[in-house]
């Protein structure tokens, strides 16, 4: 079992496309049985697709994944690192997982307001027979329009016996112009969903009859929802807008969640807490939603420990289980910082490019 | 000027021959423009700001919605570039096209200098930055090149090419066309979608469109192109394709 590792950007990388780079899982003559492949998109130029992730089962790789390179990763907020920028109208998602073991992390996923038609997510993990174990790790999410459908942000839509994750991720600017549900992540699967440690604001559609939801559970499987914030989702129709899908879950093992409204559930949840007390900003186009310090999000975790996988390093990376850090509700994890000492003006000369 | 890229051999998922990807004239100017205008081309870095002549700072203006200017250490000023109104923003909340928002203005500066990736200009303590939706249409691009060949020596003329990875000109087949629209791109590279449900779309083929490659490309290519291991580049060489000649779709529901 190897681990088989391709860039992918536009600067003399294996791959320019991560549509290329899916679409030869299972036909490289390097992948084998049981290898694992990841590719490691870079910060070269935005990407500009929608990709169906679902290659590699017929050689059997043990996993794909999709994730970004280290030093290419965003830092909390959108245009920072490694990208997909949907620059024109599509009826597509921009990633849809549809098969086992595969996994996406650290890009930055934006429609750009592109108003799509169907699909209804712009992270979509389908429902597919057999599928086992989707994850979706340290994303940000944004810009989503669809129009014949829902508008969700991110979906875990799995109908298999495995636990599926959707971890640290940033979902924000949902909306729905087709008058539809506006959802920022949504799980209407009966299956094991874990939701933890997710920060979702700014939902809105006009519906009568469908609500905005920053997290939205159907509860016909098992799920769990801990450490999530959802702050300001609107509804300017009479289909009603909640931070949380249900106030009051029944099955769900929900706990230590944050909302702007009254809709937190379970031990340890905060209700009412504004969003200009949490983040560092809510401006629109110039989003940052790390914590503040002060934030009533601070310390008000429960700690999760190091399962699943990934649910203990934040949107920056930063491992919180060995930090010992008391964890945060959010993608967040607060450091006090050292005091700015600003910054300077640049100095350094241009090379290679100007007259 | 256009260039689609083909699957070679059939697969899990695909079948010899679809279109996998579809850069028209847009594509490929958006993208080279994207290398000389980044940001890390323009000087600065963790702590230092961005050299405010460098084109990447065009690239912003030209395709970002809005300009943020810092005008004091607690408010910085957004500038909606399609008309050049005006808000003003600090840390208390205020509602603005119905949505309340505000910014820590010193911790947002802070956080984003912290990065070796940051995008932000001006001076200290009027830092500028750029956000919001991006338009990149071959207008926007046209302004941005012009900013190009105005203050480097970069010519567009030089960069007619989609930048291929190595290993896309191995297990792909990269072929050229006659341009196309971006509507027209999103179809040839589009599935087939059963939508009888609209919230749950299913995938019934990841490709509609293929060319029959065999068909348009010299026979003494074919062994190469099949070959995983053998780079072939046909771009500079080949005869441009007419799209409508050899695009096909396959039919409903076959795989």
């Amino acid at each position: 079992m190897a681990t088989i590792t391709k860039s992918i950007g536009t600067t003399s990388r294996d791959f320019s496309t991560i549509t290329l780079w899916e679409a030869d899982l299972d036909d490289d003559p390097t992948y084998d049985s049981g290898d694992i492949a990841i590719g490691e998109c870079y910060d070269d130029s935005a990407f500009d697709e929608s990709v169906d992730l679902n290659g590699g089962q017929t050689i059997g790789l043990a996993s794909a994944t999709l994730t970004v390179a280290s030093a290419e990763r965003h830092d909390g907020t959108d245009g920072t690192g490694a990208r997909i920028v949907r620059t024109t109208f599509s009826d597509l998602f921009l990633l849809k997982i549809s098969e086992s073991k595969i996994f996406v992390e650290w890009l930055e996923c934006d429609q750009n307001q592109e108003t799509g038609g169907a699909a209804g997510a712009t992270c979509n993990g389908a429902e597919s027979a057999g599928q086992t174990a989707m994850n979706w790790r340290h994303l940000i999410v944004h810009g989503t329009r669809f129009t014949s459908s829902q508008s969700i942000g991110i979906i875990a839509n799995v109908n298999d016996a495995a636990t599926h994750n959707v971890l640290n991720c940033i979902v924000y600017d949902v909306d729905s112009p087709g008058n539809r549900d506006a959802l920022g992540i949504h799980t209407p699967s009966n299956r094991t969903t874990n939701i933890y440690n997710n920060t979702v604001h700014d939902l809105h559609t006009n519906s009568v009859g469908d609500p905005a939801h920053c997290l939205s559970v159907i509860e016909s499987g098992s799920f769990a929802l801990k450490n999530n914030i959802g702050t300001d989702p609107v509804n300017d129709g009479s289909g009603g807008a909640a931070c949380y899908s249900d106030s009051n879950y029944t099955t769900t093992d929900a706990s230590h969640n944050l909302a702007s409204d009254t809709s937190a559930s379970g031990t340890g949840s905060l209700d009412s807490k504004a969003a200009a007390d949490q983040f560092v900003s809510t401006t629109v186009g110039s989003e940052d939603f790390h914590l503040k310090s002060g934030a009533d999000a601070i310390d008000a975790g429960t700690d999760l420990g190091t399962t699943p996988t990934g649910v203990n390093f934040d949107i920056d990376n930063r491992d919180r289980d060995a930090e010992g850090d008391i964890w945060d509700m959010g993608a967040d994890e607060f450091v006090a910082a050292a005091a700015p000492t600003g910054p300077r003006a640049g100095t350094l000369p241009l090379l290679g490019v100007g007259k | 000027m256009a260039e689609l890229v083909l699957k070679i051999a059939a697969g899990a998922n695909y079948q010899d021959g679809d279109i996998l990807a579809a850069f028209n004239s847009r594509f490929i100017r958006c993208v080279h423009a994207q290398h000389i205008c980044h940001v890390k081309n323009a000087g600065g870095g963790v702590g230092v700001l961005r050299d405010n002549a460098h084109v990447a700072r065009d690239w912003f203006e030209h395709t970002h919605q809005y300009r943020f200017e810092r005008v004091n250490k607690t408010k910085i000023k957004r500038v909606t570039l399609a008309d050049m109104s005006e808000v003003v923003i600090s840390v208390r909340p205020k509602r603005i096209d119905g949505k309340m928002q505000h910014m820590n203005v010193p911790l947002y500066v802070a956080n984003r200098l912290g990065h070796a990736g940051h995008k932000i200009f001006g001076s200290p303590d009027r830092e500028v930055w750029y956000g919001g939706r991006t338009d990149v249409s071959n207008a926007k691009l046209t302004l941005v090149w012009n900013a190009i060949e105005t203050k480097t020596e970069f010519r567009e003329v030089d960069f007619r090419r989609w930048p291929a990875g190595r290993q896309d000109l191995i297990s792909h087949l990269f072929v050229t066309c006659n341009d196309f629209d971006d509507i027209v791109a999103g179809d040839l590279v589009s599935p087939e979608l059963d939508l009888t449900d609209p919230d749950n779309p299913i995938t019934v083929k990841k490709r509609r469109r293929h060319i029959a490659w065999r068909d348009e490309i010299p026979t003494r290519e074919h062994s190469d192109i099949a070959d995983k291991i053998v780079s072939v580049d046909l771009r500079e060489t080949m005869t441009e394709l007419v799209r409508d000649d050899v695009v096909r779709t396959r039919a409903f529901g076959i795989v």
